[in-house]
């Protein structure tokens, strides 16, 4: 039986979380191996990626809405989540008293919307499988009801 | 299956009789195609003439401005039933509320694709496209999946 909940809020808040946290593990590995490759770090730091994921995960209710947002308006509310994350990032790293440079501010900045896209495209990617399914049983159904 | 058909004289005789050991989905389906294909509601064109429309041939419903209508492949009725009226009365016969103010008829539609922010476009047959909201999402697509017979 297929799960009315699924393509829902939840699922689509816990997607965003696994994808979140994953690509900033990646991301933190990534670039803070080349950018400060001689940095140690504590255990604590493996909160960090969950944190953020949570926390920007929960960024995701700027887009929504009772009524049926219109693509503009939907476009709209997107950048609005992207410029709330991004100000997240930098707001939280201010507030623990880490100040970027121009060059790391704008790698973070990059960092951030790189994976603001990918967390919509698996998503995309979800709805997309989701539809397939959706269309192959929607023609069976169609078929039976015809014949 | 055994199938047998009966002539009779009178229109408003006409019925059809299900003899089964159990009501099976299938049977349900049976039973939903037989009652659709008698089913109808009056509606007023732009014209202002009134005309019945058969229950298959609405691709969908929609509520503008307090006023409800059916729109079919080639016309668009304006009814007197509110749309959580059509939704109620019709689910049986593959009616499904696809957003606030659109009920659309599962066996006109031609497929589903996603849309931005967790929405659907609903691509019905007649080349229309409707929006499925998030909200109406999962209960559209758990009616077509949880039909699988």
């Amino acid at each position: 039986m297929f799960n009315h909940k699924n393509g829902g809020l939840l699922s689509r808040y816990l997607i965003a979380f696994c994808v979140i946290t994953t690509a900033l593990c990646l991301a933190e590995g990534i670039l803070g191996s080349w950018l400060l490759p001689g940095s140690q770090l504590s255990y604590s730091a493996y909160f960090v990626p969950p944190g953020f994921g949570l926390l920007t995960a929960l960024t995701g209710i700027v887009v929504e809405s009772r009524r049926v947002l219109s693509v503009w308006e939907t476009v709209f509310r997107l950048v609005m989540q992207w410029l709330l994350i991004l100000g997240l990032v930098f707001g939280v790293n201010l507030l623990v008293g880490y100040r970027f440079t121009p060059l790391m501010a704008g790698i973070v900045a990059a960092e951030v919307t790189v994976i603001f896209l990918f967390v919509y495209f698996v998503m995309w990617l979800n709805e997309r499988r989701i539809a397939n399914a959706f269309n192959r049983e929607l023609a069976a159904l169609q078929f039976r009801q015809d014949n | 299956m055994k199938v047998s058909i009966r002539n009779i004289d009178a229109l408003s005789e006409e019925q059809v009789v299900i003899e089964c050991v159990s009501v099976t989905p299938e049977i349900e389906e049976i039973r939903a195609f037989a009652q659709a294909k008698g089913q109808g509601l009056s509606g007023v064109t732009d014209g202002g003439e009134m005309e019945r429309i058969p229950l298959d041939n609405v691709c969908y419903f929609e509520a503008v401005d307090e006023k409800c209508f059916a729109c079919t492949e080639k016309k668009v009725y304006e009814i007197r039933q509110r749309l959580y009226e059509i939704e109620k009365a019709y689910e049986a016969y593959y009616f499904v509320r696809c957003s606030k103010s659109v009920v659309l008829n599962l066996m006109k539609l031609g497929s589903i694709s996603p849309a931005l922010g967790g929405r659907y476009t609903a691509h019905m047959k007649n080349g229309e496209k409707l929006i499925i909201s998030r909200k109406y999402a999962p209960a559209v697509i758990g009616r077509v999946m949880n039909q699988k017979g």
